[in-house]
Formats: structure tokens, C-alpha cells, sequence
């Protein structure tokens, strides 16, 4: 992969005797949606807080596009466009007009970059409208026009799908998708309800307690080193165990609702089914389960959630 | 230059919130209230005392300033009591008579009343403009981009200052139009002032040009506290009670404290004045222009250097 546009190093936050953040290391990439995952009071906002300089860091580093935000605040912050908690905009101002505030706070932004970001977020229509007025998806989009302005190089956004209806939510993702892949800008999303980030993330880190649990691929369970549970529906359940564990005495295999389960690799998997139809079993399918965010989410935090 | 278009920032948020219309109202409604309450009290040169009349109530409360004058047990009142007694003097010798048709200046001169109006104003504004972001929670916002916390935070102070400057401009501005309109210029005389027994004459214009900014200078100084408590405590409500408080209270407490120590004199209050030094003379002996507007210099700077202070090392956590 290349350069990392956001990295995080060994990153620590203490507030009076409370240890927030503890060593939190991980790298976002130029063309991803990170999903940054942990439940509630795990300290994902103290985190994107410190990303964005709003909050000292204690110890460690944390690096924008080369730029430590502690030492270099003005540069690495240029990098970033960015929302911490809520989508909190002028309510007495108008859309366009809170987009001109914000636009003016950087260089270069023009009257049609301001439109054009309207029309991307689909508020072109109430742009002379008060926000006051304004739905809680709309300050929402709102929020991504104004922190998308000055073309950053990295989107940070806490808690985007909040609050949103799931129509809303299914907007958001694919606005996000499209905006990483088009625009090739890095993405974090940090998010406690693991569903509606499956679909949205490439790769995601999950925090607990302030501490890093896991960072991995949503699609890590295709990678061939990983054991994932397969079912196997065979003519003889029993026979075909005996017959794998005589060859394989160390794998896990359960009989479940007459279906052989068994943990293995991709690889491992192929020279089952080899050997089991070389030794006459009839195999009708081999089906891998799939595991979602929120399963491996409750695996690697041992099922606390929040 | 981004400073610049901070402040065209903060202007736009001002004016485009209810509470600022309000306050332009309430300004305009004092300014025509006093103008139709000094229209029907207008005094007519019909009206006005003869020369006999004048000189004789001079003399007389000129007895009674002697009076003061041997029996003050503090220096601005002995002080105050001769200098009146100088001007009385040079009125009856110059035939300057103390009383005039109502003009365009005395209901000028009238109207300083409203500074104390503007203050409370340019208070509530001064103390908003930083709390506000932190209670909508738009600060966040405002910070995580490339301005630095001082440049956003001397936009804010700037233009809290600009506003008061308009609400003084349409004030001076608006009183003239409308005072030479109704009242005209007629039966005008000269500003006198004596310090030290020594009596000076002044222009009217010159001289309530001159009160109107003297009695800003409170203004300037209480929105500078304002902006301090409000940025220190991020609560609207004890910055603006207490400075508006001190805005009503504070000169009055100062003299009285001034009775009793020379200590008071550096204190806010007792340098806030500065129409003293061109009237009546100091408050407390040995007290000159320099001395105060250093004092208010000093004062000032502290009440900025702390409101920089703890915004830019603040840890936003809203
Ligand atoms: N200003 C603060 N002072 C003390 N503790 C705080 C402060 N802000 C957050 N915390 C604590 O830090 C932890 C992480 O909070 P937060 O970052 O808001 O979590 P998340 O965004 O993941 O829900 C929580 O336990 C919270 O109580
Ligand atoms: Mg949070």
C-alpha cells in the first residue's frame, strides 16, 4: 500500500488520574473508508479529538500527511476536513451561508466550489434555508459539505450514520464510497453500531476500554491463513468425521443438525474434499460461514459490548 | 488576509441574529424617546432668567461651594467646589449666561446617558461571541481548520469592538441630525470647564465629541473584562452580570472608595473617567491623563493576556 495519510502512534490520553486512551497505533490509507469501531465510552471521540488538535495528546504521535498535528498543527490540519460528534452548524444561518463562513476560513474556495458541494450532498434546494430548520440527515450532509470545502486529503467523521433513518444511513454509505473512490480521499468513520459499518468499511480498528482490540480487512475472512468455520453436508456425517480425524487428528470438527462443522483454512478445506470423495463420501456442498462485523466484533471484545 | 475575513465572518454571524436587531431597536427608540421628552420640556428664550436673575443664583451657590470648599475632607471635592466657583466667576465677569434655549447640544449632551445603554449592549455582545460557539458547540468547527485560536480569538475581540463603535457613531451621528432638526442651533454658547481655578472655553461640538469617547472608555474596558470572564468561565451569564453591574455601580463605589484611600486610584473606576482631566480635574491629587490611560493600558492588556491565555490552552471537549 502507499503512505499512510493518518497515522497513529502509540497514542495516549490521560485526563486527571483517568487513563483514556492507551498506546493506540494504527494507519489510514489515501482511497479507504476506516471504519473505527468501539462501543459507547471507548474513547473514539478523545481519539478523532486529538486527531484534530482540539485536545492535547499526552504521549505518542499522531501524523498527518507528514505533518505531526502537535508540532505542525497548521499543516497537518490543512489535510483534514472533519465532524466530532454532532453536525453542529449555525442554526440561524443558512446552509449556503454557513458554507461561505467556512469557505472563507480557507484559501481558495470559490462561490461554485460552495455550490457544487451543495448540489454533491443534495441540499441545493433549501441552500437559502435556515439550518435551524434543517433535518438532523441534512445537518448531517451539511456537515460532510463543509468539511469536504477545502478539498482535504482526509475525512474524519464521528458517529456519521447517528441518528440517521436507514434510507439516510444507506445514503451516507454510498455518498462515502463514492467520495473515497472517486475523489481518492481517506475516510475514518468511527461508529458503535457495527452494522451499518460492514457494508461502508474496508478495513476497520476496534477500541475498547482505549485500547486497541483489532485493525483488519472487513474481508479478512477470505485470506487464505485464516481458520473460518465451514459446514459440509455429506451422505454419512458420521463416517466422514472418522475418516477426516484418522487423517487430520488435530482439526476441530462438531456433527451439528446431522451437518459436519469443521474450522480450517481455505487450503486445508481443498485437501478435505479431495480426500474425503477419494475415500467414497458424497459430498452435496461445502458452504463457509460467514462471520459478521458485529460476531468478530463480540469475539475480540470477549461479548462486552458498551 | 485571514484575519480580515474572520472578522467578516463574526460581522456576518452578528448581523444575522435576532438579539442584534434587537438591541439596534432599543438603541433607536432611546434616542427618538429622548428627543420627544426634551421636545416638550424645550425651554424657549421666553423662558430663560434675566441677567440679574443668573448672576444673583451664581452668587449665591457660589457661598455655598465656599462653604464645600472649607469644609471638604477630601481633595476632589475641595478641588470641584473652587473650580465651580471659578467658572461661576468667570460667567458673571464674561456674561456667559449657565442657562440656554434648548439646542441641538444639550440634547446631545443628553443623550450620553445612552452610552451606558450601548455599554450593556456591546457587553452582552462581547460576552456571547466566544460562549456562544462553545454552547452551540460550533466551536469545534471554527478550531479544527488552519486560523489559529488567536486569530480567531482577536476577530472575535475586534469586532465585539467595531460594534461598539457603530452603536456610537449612530448615537453622535443620529442626535446631531435629529437635535438640529428639532432644535436647531439657536441660544448655543460655549463649553466651560476650570481646573485648578483656571477656566478654559471649548467648542460644543469639540467637547461632546470628546465626552462621548471619554464615556466609552468604560465601555471599552468592561467589554474587554466581559470577553475575559466569558472566555475564562465560557458563561455568558456571569460575564455579563457582573461587568454590567460594574458598568453601573463601579464608578460610584470607586468615589466612595476614594474617600477613604488614595490606594483607589488604581483602580478601574477612578481612571475610567478621563473627561475629568479636561473639566473638573482629577479625582484623586496627583492623578494626570498619562497616569490613567496607562493604568487603563495595563488593565486592558492583563484582561486580553488572560483571555488568550486560557482559550489557546483550553482542551475543547464539548
Ligand atoms: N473531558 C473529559 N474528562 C474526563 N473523562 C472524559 C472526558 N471526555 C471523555 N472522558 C471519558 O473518556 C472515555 C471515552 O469517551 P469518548 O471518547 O467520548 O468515547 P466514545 O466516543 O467512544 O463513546 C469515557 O469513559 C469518558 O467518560
Ligand atoms: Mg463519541
Amino acid at each position: 500500500m502507499s503512505e499512510p495519510i493518518l497515522s497513529l502512534r502509540k497514542v495516549n490520553k490521560k485526563i486527571g488520574k483517568n487513563h483514556i486512551i492507551k498506546d493506540l497505533s494504527f494507519d489510514v490509507y489515501p482511497g479507504e473508508v476506516f471504519g473505527f469501531l468501539g462501543p459507547n465510552g471507548a474513547g473514539k471521540t478523545t481519539t478523532i479529538r486529538m486527531i484534530v488538535g482540539l485536545t492535547n495528546i499526552t504521549s505518542g504521535e499522531i501524523i498527518v500527511n507528514g505533518n505531526s498535528i502537535s508540532k505542525n498543527y497548521k499543516k497537518a490540519i490543512e489535510n483534514i476536513g472533519a465532524i466530532v460528534e454532532n453536525p453542529e452548524l449555525y442554526p440561524y444561518l443558512t446552509a449556503r451561508k454557513n458554507l461561505i463562513h467556512f469557505g472563507r476560513m480557507s484559501n481558495n474556495v470559490t462561490k461554485e466550489d460552495i455550490q457544487h458541494r451543495l448540489e454533491l450532498v443534495n441540499l441545493d434546494h433549501v441552500k437559502d434555508e435556515k439550518v435551524a430548520r434543517f433535518s438532523l440527515g441534512m445537518k448531517q450532509r451539511l456537515g460532510i459539505a463543509q468539511a469536504m470545502l477545502h478539498n482535504p486529503k482526509i475525512l474524519i467523521l464521528d458517529e456519521p450514520t447517528n441518528g440517521l433513518d436507514p434510507a439516510g444511513i444507506r445514503q451516507m454509505r454510498d455518498y462515502l464510497r463514492k467520495v473515497a473512490k472517486e475523489e481518492g480521499i481517506a475516510i475514518l468513520v468511527s461508529s458503535h453500531v457495527l452494522s451499518e459499518m460492514e457494508l461502508m468499511c474496508d478495513r476497520f480498528a476496534i477500541i475498547q476500554k482505549g485500547e486497541l482490540v483489532q485493525v483488519e480487512d472487513v474481508s479478512s475472512e477470505e485470506q487464505a491463513d485464516i481458520a473460518n468455520r465451514h459446514i459440509f453436508e455429506v451422505n454419512d456425517v458420521e463416517k466422514a468425521k472418522d475418516i477426516l480425524l484418522s487423517e487430520y487428528p488435530d482439526i476441530a470438527i462438531e456433527i451439528h443438525d446431522n451437518l459436519l462443522q469443521v474450522d480450517a483454512t481455505k487450503e486445508q478445506i481443498g485437501s478435505f474434499i479431495t480426500y474425503l470423495t477419494s475415500k467414497g463420501i458424497i459430498l452435496y456442498q461445502v458452504i463457509r460461514e460467514k462471520q459478521t462485523l458485529e460476531e468478530r466484533f463480540l469475539q475480540a471484545t470477549n461479548g462486552e459490548v458498551s | 488576509m485571514l484575519l480580515l475575513k474572520l472578522i467578516q465572518n463574526e460581522w456576518m454571524k452578528l448581523f444575522n441574529r435576532v438579539s442584534t436587531y434587537v438591541m439596534l431597536g432599543i438603541l433607536l427608540l432611546g434616542i427618538v424617546l429622548t428627543a420627544v421628552v426634551i421636545f416638550f420640556n424645550q425651554t424657549e428664550s421666553s423662558d430663560l432668567p434675566s441677567e440679574e436673575d443668573w448672576k444673583q443664583e451664581l452668587t449665591i451657590s457660589n457661598e455655598s461651594y465656599k462653604q464645600t470648599e472649607e469644609e471638604a475632607f477630601n481633595y476632589f471635592t475641595e478641588s470641584y467646589a473652587i473650580n465651580q466657583q471659578a467658572i461661576n466667576n468667570y460667567r458673571i465677569e464674561n456674561n456667559i449666561s449657565p442657562h440656554e434655549e434648548t439646542n441641538v447640544w444639550t440634547y446631545m449632551d443628553t443623550n450620553i446617558l445612552l452610552i451606558q445603554l450601548i455599554g450593556v449592549f456591546v457587553i452582552i455582545v462581547g460576552s456571547s461571541i466566544v460562549a456562544h460557539e462553545f454552547n452551540k458547540g460550533t466551536i469545534k468547527l471554527l478550531l479544527v481548520r488552519s486560523a489559529s485560536r488567536n486569530q480567531i480569538l482577536a476577530s472575535k475581540f475586534i469586532t465585539t469592538l467595531l460594534f461598539g463603535i457603530l452603536l456610537l457613531a449612530i448615537t453622535f451621528v443620529l442626535s446631531f441630525i435629529i437635535g438640529s432638526i428639532l432644535f436647531g442651533f439657536d441660544g448655543s454658547s460655549v463649553h466651560l470647564s476650570a481646573i485648578d481655578g483656571e477656566v478654559t472655553e471649548r467648542s460644543r461640538i469639540l467637547f461632546l465629541g470628546l465626552s462621548y469617547l471619554a464615556s466609552s472608555v468604560s465601555v471599552l474596558m468592561l467589554t474587554a473584562m466581559a470577553f475575559m470572564i466569558s472566555t475564562i468561565f465560557r458563561s455568558e451569564t456571569i460575564a455579563i452580570a457582573l461587568s454590567v453591574m460594574l458598568l453601573f455601580i463601579g464608578s460610584t463605589a470607586t468615589g466612595i472608595l476614594a474617600l477613604f484611600t488614595d490606594w483607589a486610584k488604581y483602580s478601574l473606576f477612578a481612571n475610567t473617567n478621563l473627561e475629568l482631566y479636561f473639566t473638573d480635574g482629577p479625582l484623586i491629587e496627583g492623578m494626570t491623563l498619562g497616569f490613567s490611560v496607562a493604568v487603563l493600558i495595563v488593565y486592558l492588556i492583563l484582561f486580553l493576556f488572560f483571555s488568550f491565555l486560557f482559550f489557546k490552552k483550553r482542551d475543547v471537549s464539548i
